[in-house]
């Protein structure tokens, strides 16, 4: 019944999505006001339409729908609740189930909240959201479906020896299994003595094999009588009966056991929220293309969907670090693996973007390089989903053999090129010309640009490290190659360098032009605290090494200029309005969020890079062995093995524990437990850490004595700062969250000039 | 004859006095020296974890897509492990380990390749791409120099939201300086 239910729905989810393209695409042409809003009826209904195939798949999975082969394969019945909730994402079929959920949901809230202030961009609006909907319901519905259940059927084998054919009567015979592999599910095997078969066929193909054998000149045929095979299907096959539940729940494969964490319950909604939502900006670009209207109109329907899909990209590529750091037991938080790479080269190109509209907004310039962008965004966003999920990153040629691969690289391809065409096209009728010119290299927006740059060089080279290169190498040399962290760390710390230079200087130049004078006055304090921070950071650490320290600068100066222009805000306040320091604060980000908002962000982005720098530079690792009761010293901590413990968790793994002892000098700080997990098919590492915001003693339990466990090895690391990268991560997205909050418009228009800037009180929207 | 007698006596015990030595001098090298050569085809010292981990960072095994080889936890990374420790106490440097692992396994257990093709096409075009982004961003500030007297003459419209924004900062600068 819920399989019914959720297929069902989705396929009026489809057919909804797939006439509202329609009737948005002919109420553009004809300019129907009655068949827009049929339209956009129809493409509101999908959302409230895949909630409800979601929550039938939610339902299979807590009730132990085990007939449901998705449930079957993320479940079973020691699978707590909450992890049968959240196994909703936890493998391929139900997360593209879950990933359209969301586009449909962010595709109605653009059409409500955007519907009146922005109808004349609706119809090709609603034309593209739809299209990459019903896309992505293609592919749940034909090629990944979470509806199809196991069924029981009465099938047929045919064996044969095949030993004595010639190389024509094979390759006759190869045709016709090849198509039998091609339209069923039948197996198709040999061994080494000759004999092959084909397995669970029924009575018409097993007579077409048949018939086929002897035409190859095969008399020894053994044909079974009607046999039990099972097979997952999304339509009752002829004569089936559904399997024993019992014996379904007995067989069910349960969650992956690295998706049984915290970190990876947020992370995949959080990265596929901040995946998805990047499908607002481009709708509304393509739309403003599509329709003409090139004004301002479509960056300021799309700015704070921009912002809160960045908020959750951002989140989710943290959480991502925070997953990986905990339960992949590898001491680190980013490996610049082309997974991890593909999640965050839209951040990079949508990172670039934000800064970019401004421009456009302020200044009318960039136009054309906006649409790139916010293109190149979504574009990022689509080819990433189809690295990660057609096993392109596995192997070049692997995608193809995917079931989702090709049409995901056609939809990308074809995206792709029917928005850079449509940007050409306007761009060769003038329609894509820049309002001003640039005045001077110091301008903000020279500034900006040059971030643009630098945001896009990073993205090609990460890009070019994660796929570019590995792909041409096996297409063109036939030659696999990685290329690791050594690559990455040679390629992008200039890059980010120069970004937070950026960071640092930008916030204080003006539109326009800006004196170097003005800048070196305005960069004279948040210097002069850089240096404080650098020497302090210096002396906790040891550290005279240079590199280090002009990290430690940068990144502090970019991070005092947003904290010393906050204060220069609150203190005028202070001084015109009378206010208290707390009151001027937060009327400061009350009054004008996306300044200080950005401010904010840019605080948590100095953070965080503080903590990259930190745990980059100066980690320490160690493998040890200790019997018990025997102490190591390392890296100014202590650390005794003490015992070692093994149990079974109440969901069957087994659990190798060691007791360790963190001190320093005399001082015990803490007990913990790095552990063992072996699932049946799984191991897993997980660390036990001692924690501070100076740095993490980080402990893997890497191996034991069998039978006594007298001694145990482990291996440690220290990571200094690293706690600052999950802190960063707050204040970043405290900062995008007021940077996102919709704010009173201020009408000054109709006041003087001079009146307008004196009624105004300071800190108020700009 | 019996001085003669004495003196082959006496030569033949010298003899057989030398021979004596020559045999505890062999003894005493075979007991000193033996050690000593066998330590030749054995480590100084015991290699440790964390020389072969250092070595191991910087490899991929061919089975475990892009996980280091230190940190894959794999029964093949766990042997290739004890292998580089073996080459190590061999007396291998680190990177005639990876050559040796590259050379049967191909580039793609290294983090970088080694083949100076593959190394080139690696780590060439980003800083190629990079040059020619500087190259197109000097054009056009060398444009933007052309048109800086167009330039110069656009002030910025009162009310738009450049506008606004430099007269957010005035009004800053106007009441910090108030202010003092």
């Amino acid at each position: 019944m819920l399989a019914e239910l959720g297929l069902i729905t989705t396929f009026l989810a489809l057919v909804a999505a797939l006439y509202a393209i329609g009737a948005s695409f002919y109420a553009g042409r004809k300019h129907s006001d009655t068949v827009l809003i049929s339209a956009r009826n129809a493409a509101l209904l999908t959302f409230p339409l895949l909630l409800t195939a979601a929550l039938a798949l939610v339902l299979g999975l807590v009730n132990g729908a085990y007939q449901m082969s998705y449930v079957w394969t993320v479940s079973n019945p020691g699978t707590p609740l909450f992890y049968r909730i959240t196994a909703l994402w936890g493998s391929q079929k139900g997360s593209l189930l879950f990933w359209t959920l969301l586009m449909s949901l962010f595709a109605f809230g653009a059409l409500v909240f955007n519907w009146r202030s922005h109808r004349r961009l609706m119809p090709y609006v609603i034309t593209y959201l739809m299209a990459v909907v019903a896309f992505f319901l293609v592919l749940v519905l034909f090629y990944e479906n979470p509806f199809q259940r196991w069924w029981l059927w009465p099938g047929k084998d045919v064996a044969w020896n095949e030993a004595s054919l010639s190389a024509q009567q094979k390759t006759s015979l190869n045709t016709v299994l090849t198509d039998l592999k091609a339209d069923t599910t039948a197996n198709i095997g040999g061994t080494n003595s000759g004999v092959s078969a084909v397995s669970c066929v029924d009575e018409g193909r097993a007579t077409q094999v048949r018939d086929a054998l002897t035409q190859a000149g095969i008399t020894a045929i053994i044909q079974t009588p009607y046999t039990d095979c099972i097979q997952e299907a999304t339509l009752i096959p002829a004569n089936a009966q559904a399997p024993d539940p019992q014996r379904l729940a007995q067989t069910a494969k349960g969650l992956n056991p690295l998706l049984r964490h915290f970190g990876m319950i947020i992370h995949p909604p959080m990265l596929y929220l901040g995946f998805v939502g990047m499908v607002i900006p481009f709708a509304f670009a393509m739309a403003a293309l599509a329709s003409g209207d090139l004004s301002t109109n479509w960056i300021k329907a799309t700015r704070r969907w921009a912002l809160i899909s960045w908020l959750f990209l951002s989140l989710g590529l943290i959480l991502g670090g925070r997953w990986a750091y905990d339960v992949l037991g590898w001491g680190g938080y980013w490996g610049w693996d082309p997974v991890e790479n593909a999640a965050f080269l839209p951040w990079l190109i949508g990172t670039a973007f934000l800064h970019s509209v401004m421009i456009q907004e302020k200044r009318g310039m960039l136009k054309m390089w906006n649409m790139f962008l916010v293109i190149g965004t979504f574009s990022a966003v689509i080819f990433g989903t189809f690295a990660t999920r057609s096993g392109l990153i596995d192997s070049v040629h692997a995608f193809a053999r995917s079931d989702i691969g090709m049409p995901m690289f056609f939809f990308w391809a074809i995206i792709t090129i029917i928005s850079v065409g449509l940007i050409l096209w306007r761009w060769n009728r003038g329609e894509l010309k820049d309002d001003h010119t640039f005045a001077n290299i110091l301008s903000r927006e020279s500034l900006f640009v040059l971030n643009n740059v630098i945001f896009v060089l990073l993205f090609v080279a990460i890009f070019w490290g994660s796929f570019g290169a590995p792909i041409i190498s096996s297409l063109f040399l036939n030659q696999e190659i990685t290329l690791g962290k050594e690559y990455f760390m040679r390629v992008t710390p200039p890059l980010f360098i120069a970004l937070y230079i950026l960071m640092g200087i930008a916030p204080l130049s003006a539109w326009g032009a800006t004196s170097l004078r003005r800048l070196g006055n305005a960069l004279l304090v948040p210097l002069g605290l850089t240096v404080v921070l650098v020497v302090a950071l210096a002396i906790l650490q040891h550290t005279t090494d240079p590199g280090a320290l002009f990290g430690y600068f940068i990144t502090g100066l970019a991070g005092f200029v947003a904290i010393y222009e906050t204060y220069r805000g609150a203190a005028a306040r202070r001084k015109s309005m009378g206010e208290g320091w707390g009151q001027a604060v937060f009327a400061l980000f009350g009054r004008n969020r996306r300044r200080y908002g950005g401010y904010l962000v840019h605080l948590g982005i100095t953070v965080i890079g503080i903590g990259v720098i930190g745990s980059t530079l100066f980690q320490q690792e160690t493998q040890q062995t200790l019997a018990k009761g025997q102490s190591l010293d390392f890296g100014g901590y202590t650390m005794r093995y003490d015992n070692f413990i093994e149990a079974v968790a109440d969901d069957g793994r087994q659990m190798q524990i060691a007791d360790v002892t963190i001190s320093r000098g005399d001082q015990t700080l803490a007990h913990i437990r790095p552990r063992h997990d072996l699932y049946p098919d799984q191991p897993m590492t997980i660390a036990g850490s001692y924690s501070t915001l100076e740095s993490d003693f980080y402990v893997l339990l890497v191996g034991w004595e069998n039978v006594s466990a007298d001694s145990a090895t482990f291996k440690i690391y220290l990571n200094p700062l690293i706690n600052l990268i999950w802190w960063g991560g707050i204040i970043l997205m405290f900062g995008t969250f007021i940077a996102a909050w919709p704010t009173e418009q201020v009408i000054v228009s109709q006041l003087s000039p001079a009146a307008a800037i004196s009624r105004k009180p300071l800190g108020a929207e700009t | 004859m019996n001085r003669t007698h004495l003196t082959t006596r006496t030569i033949q015990g010298k003899f057989a006095d030398w021979h004596l030595y020559l045999m505890v001098a062999v003894i005493v090298y075979i007991v000193f020296a033996l050690p000593t050569l066998a330590q030749d085809s054995t480590p100084s010292k015991p290699v440790t974890a964390d020389e072969i981990n250092a070595v191991a960072k910087q490899m991929y095994c061919p089975v475990c897509e892009n996980i280091p080889l230190d940190v894959c936890p794999t029964d093949a990374c766990q042997q290739w492990r004890e292998e580089i420790g073996v080459e190590l106490a061999a007396g291998k440097t680190s990177d005639e380990i990876k050559s040796a692992f590259v050379a049967r396994y191909g580039d793609r257990v290294v983090g970088t390749p080694e083949d100076p093709t593959l190394r080139a096409l690696s780590l060439i075009t980003p800083p190629v791409v990079a040059i020619i982004a500087i190259l197109i961003a000097g054009w056009v500030v060398l444009r933007w120099r052309r048109n800086r007297q167009v330039a110069n003459r656009i002030t910025v419209p009162i009310g738009s939201e450049a506008a606004s924004d430099d007269d957010y900062r005035a009004r800053l600068e106007q009441d910090l300086l108030s202010r003092r």
